[in-house]
Order: C-alpha cells, then sequence, then structure tokens
C-alpha cells in the first residue's frame, strides 16, 4: 500500500524555484531518506506536504487520497506528524503541556507514560525553553508518539544534538519503524541514511537528482 | 460612610476582574494584542441599558449584554485571522473607535455624547439589588462564577491550544489544531464577558456616555493584565485589585481634582515602565508582555 505520493510538485518562491516536478511514492512502513545541499529543497518538500506551503502545481495524495487542497490542521488530523528542524517546541509552556497539545483530550497519564519513553518524564513541569536541543527534539517525538501518527516528516532531527541524544532519537526512530510508521528523514549524515532508510532521494535545485 | 466607600471600590474591582480576566484569554492566552476590549464593554453597557430601558427584565438585558458582545467580537475576529502582532493591534483599535464613534453618533438609539441616565438598578426574580451590600455581592457571585468559568476553558484543551497558537500558529496547525477557529473563539469568549461586565458597570452607576468606552480604558485593562502576568487568571484579579486601589490614597490628599484625574494617567504610565523593566512577566505571569507584539514566529 503507498502512504505517500507526490505528482509533479513545483514551488517558486519569488524568482527562485524551490521545487521543480517532484514525484515519488513511499510505501506504508517504509523510510525515505531526503538528501541534499542547503537550499536543494529537502524543507520545502516537507512543507509541501503539510502544506505549510502551498505547492505551485502537483498534487500530494496520503493512503490514495488526495490532500493537498486540505488546510495544514486538516492535514495534520490525518494522521502526518512532522519534526521541525527549528522553532517546534512551545518553548513557554511546559513539557507535558507541549505534549497534551498534541494529544488532544488523552489522559494525563498516556502523556506520562510517552514521556517516560522519551527520556523527559522528569522535566514534565518545567518549561520547554530550559531543555536542551536534544531534548527539545526528543519532546516532538513525543508529540508525534502520542498523536500516534502514520506518516512522519523528521527534519534533520540529529542537528546539533549530543551524542548521547542522537542515539535517543535513534532508538526512538526505529521503534517507530517496528511499529510500522512511514517516515521520511531529511540527512545529512550517511551513514546514518544507510541505517536508517530503505529508500534515497537526492535533491539539487529542486529537482530529483538521484533515487536508490 | 466608610462601608459604603469601601463597597464601590469592591464591586469596581469585580468588574474590572471580569475585564481583565476576558482580556487575558485574548492576549495573554491567544496572544492577539486587543486594544479594542473596552468596545466590547461598551457594547454590553449601552445593550443591557437599552434593553432593560425598553421594558425587559434585568437578567435578559444581562445576557443579551454578553451575547450582543460576543457577536461583535466574532466580528473583530474576522481580521484577526489575517493580521498578527501589532498589525492585529492597529485593527482593534480602530474596532474601539468605531464603536465609539457609532455611540457618539447613532442618537435616536444612543443619545450620544448626552449619555443615557437614569438607569435602573437590578431586579432579578423580585430580588432588588439597589443597596451597596446587595449590589457588591451580585457582582461578586458573577466575578466569581466568570473565573471559575475561565479558569476551567483555561485548563482545557482549549486553553493549552490558545496558548499554543500564541507560541507559533503553524506549529500548533502541524499538530492538528484550527487556529482560525481558535482565534475566533477566543474573541467570542473575551468579548462575551466583557459585555457581562459591561451590564454590571451600567447599572451600577446608572449613567453611560460614550466617553467612559475609549481608548484609555482599554489601556488600564491590558495594564491590569501585563501586571498581575500573562497567561494567569489569578494575575488578572490581582491587577485589577492592585490598579483599582493604587489611586486611591490620592482623594484624601487634598489635591483639586483638575491634578487628581492627569495624576492618575501618570501613575498608570509610570507603573508600565517600572513593569516593563523590573518585572516583564507581570507578578504571576508565564510570558513577557512585549513577546506577543514583537512577532516570534
Amino acid at each position: 500500500m503507498i502512504a505517500i505520493e507526490l505528482k509533479g510538485i513545483s514551488k517558486k518562491f519569488g524568482g527562485v524555484t524551490a521545487l521543480d516536478n517532484v514525484s515519488f511514492k513511499l510505501e506504508k512502513g517504509k523510510t525515505l531518506g531526503l538528501v541534499g545541499g542547503n537550499g536543494s529543497g529537502k524543507t520545502t518538500l516537507l512543507n509541501s506536504i503539510t502544506k505549510m506551503v502551498a505547492p505551485d502545481r502537483g498534487e500530494v495524495y496520503f493512503k490514495g487520497k488526495r490532500i493537498d487542497k486540505l488546510p495544514a490542521y486538516r492535514i495534520a488530523r490525518l494522521g502526518i506528524g512532522r519534526i521541525f528542524q527549528t522553532g517546534g517546541v512551545f518553548k513557554n509552556m511546559t513539557v507535558l503541556e507541549n505534549l497534551l497539545v498534541a494529544s488532544d483530550g488523552k489522559r494525563e497519564n498516556e502523556a506520562e507514560r510517552i514521556l517516560k519513553e522519551v527520556a523527559l518524564l522528569e522535566k514534565k513541569g518545567k518549561k520547554a525553553a530550559t531543555l536542551s536541543g536534544g531534548q527539545q527534539r526528543l519532546l516532538e517525538f513525543g508529540r508525534v508518539m502520542v498523536r500516534n501518527d502514520e506518516l512522519i516528516l523528521l527534519d534533520e532531527p540529529f542537528a546539533g544534538v549530543s551524542a548521547e541524544n542522537s542515539r535517543k532519537i535513534e532508538s526512538v526512530i526505529k521503534k517507530l519503524q517496528e511499529e510500522g510508521k512511514t517516515i521520511i528523514l531529511i540527512e545529512h549524515d550517511s551513514a546514518r541514511i544507510k541505517r536508517l532508510c530503505n529508500q534515497i532521494i537526492e535533491l539539487e535545485k529542486g529537482s530529483i537528482i538521484r533515487r536508490e | 460612610m466608610i462601608e459604603a466607600y469601601i463597597l464601590h471600590l469592591l464591586i469596581f474591582i469585580c468588574i474590572y476582574a471580569i475585564l481583565s480576566m476576558s482580556l487575558n484569554l485574548i492576549t495573554g492566552y491567544a496572544g492577539m494584542l486587543n486594544l479594542g476590549h473596552a468596545a466590547f464593554f461598551g457594547i454590553g453597557a449601552y445593550a443591557s441599558v437599552l434593553i432593560v430601558m425598553a421594558g425587559f427584565p434585568f437578567w435578559l438585558g444581562f445576557i443579551a449584554a454578553g451575547a450582543i458582545a460576543a457577536f461583535f467580537g466574532l466580528l473583530l475576529s474576522v481580521p484577526a485571522l489575517r493580521l498578527r502582532g501589532d498589525f492585529l493591534a492597529i485593527a482593534t483599535l480602530a474596532f474601539g473607535e468605531i464603536i465609539r464613534s457609532i455611540l457618539v453618533n447613532w442618537t435616536e438609539f444612543t443619545r450620544g455624547p448626552l449619555g443615557i441616565p437614569g438607569i435602573p438598578k437590578p431586579e432579578i426574580f423580585g430580588i432588588a439589588f439597589d443597596s451597596l451590600w446587595m449590589y457588591f455581592i451580585l457582582a461578586f457571585i458573577i466575578a466569581a462564577v466568570a473565573y471559575f468559568v475561565l479558569r476551567h476553558l483555561l485548563n482545557s484543551n482549549f486553553g493549552i491550544a490558545l496558548k499554543a497558537i500564541r507560541e507559533n500558529e503553524s506549529v500548533a496547525a502541524s499538530l492538528g489544531k484550527n487556529v482560525n477557529l481558535l482565534k475566533m473563539q477566543a474573541f467570542v469568549v473575551g468579548a462575551f464577558f466583557a459585555g457581562l461586565a459591561g451590564s454590571l458597570f451600567a447599572h451600577y452607576i446608572t449613567f453611560i456616555d460614550p466617553g467612559t468606552f475609549v481608548l484609555g480604558e482599554t489601556i488600564l485593562m491590558l495594564l491590569m493584565v501585563a501586571l498581575g502576568g500573562m497567561g494567569s487568571l489569578e494575575g488578572s484579579i490581582l491587577g485589577a485589585i492592585i490598579l483599582i486601589l493604587l489611586p486611591e490614597p490620592l482623594r484624601f490628599i487634598g489635591l483639586p481634582s483638575a491634578v487628581v484625574g492627569p495624576l492618575r494617567q501618570i501613575i498608570y504610565a509610570a507603573i508600565l515602565i517600572v513593569l516593563v523593566i523590573k518585572k516583564p512577566r507581570g507578578l504571576l505571569g508565564t510570558q513577557w508582555f512585549g513577546g506577543i507584539v514583537s512577532d516570534s514566529n
């Protein structure tokens, strides 16, 4: 079963081409590595899926249903979650609140169970701003877990993260893979890409130049 | 005499606590700087007075005050969906000015700048709230109900979602939050309670005119919110208590009344300056007041 499919996605910012006719399919339960230099269009690609930017042309299908006309929050409710390159946590809210925003009505003990999994239970009453970069990333993983998203978009989750937290993040990703989640991962470290991904796409100036 | 004076202050504290709590919901929780809150206060006051003076019972006027103000809150939320930070603040400022102009110029309805005198004291199911004690009890009950309702709302998913859109709208949307709907709800609920406060105010003072519901009032409410702390309902109550009581000693030092009025404004301004330097999060607050103006998204 195809989890996510992009057909001919193009996006320009002013005169600059961010994405040029990008198409790919990803099967459910697989992990796609998205590589390429700065400004090659990786983040714009994720933004086009979650509608943080609206593509100029092209179509996005999630589990066979077209979603590119939906507003961002409706797309999120279909079970598409993401982890941002920067600024993904609500810094003036507590760690627990950050999770409760995502869980929407689920009880606190469910949120606490997840906090334990991402090793943040002791921090639950602390403001998210007091967490390290890696812990903030783990908190975002916690949100994806509490929402039980089927498709998870990861925008450089290891960037600027300590070795110890990188190991934790990698084990969380592996756990999500075991649960059958579909993942798109933006990452520069080729060894890590090889370890985690079934499929690789390389972008350059908004076009796909390599598929593995 | 002293008892009457104290009761009068307590009634004002109750009314302003409702105003500052309701403004805190919009500005402190949802992060939308609202410079038109006094307009909701005024709409509630006029709605209640006109309905009651047309012969309807007080409770109907009171509920209608909230409902009509809430309707205007819905209207004001439309620009709020497109504007952020200081641009939204300017839009709300314009909204307050429009309402004031309507109250001044629609004279058949509002008597314009002459105001409406002789507003009756409330009577609910045969109980007359015509003494200071009775009015204080009424105001206190309504303020307490407002506090518990707002606290319940803001501790629920709704309140957490409002804080999330204050922090970052895009991230909130990526978690499935309908940002537009939440902003509308914040304005509607905030305006509703400001409208109730307007009714309570009008039937207590028994005279209203458009000059009461102007920007200066909004600034006072904002100062209560900022002093008590953005995102803290208890802080808003504390802010209302402090700012109602603080200028009172001026009455007793024998200054001419032409001086007392401006002096109040100077005191408020001075507090604001000290506050942003010394305690930018307010007394009980969770976030910096300036954070909502300089858009951090």
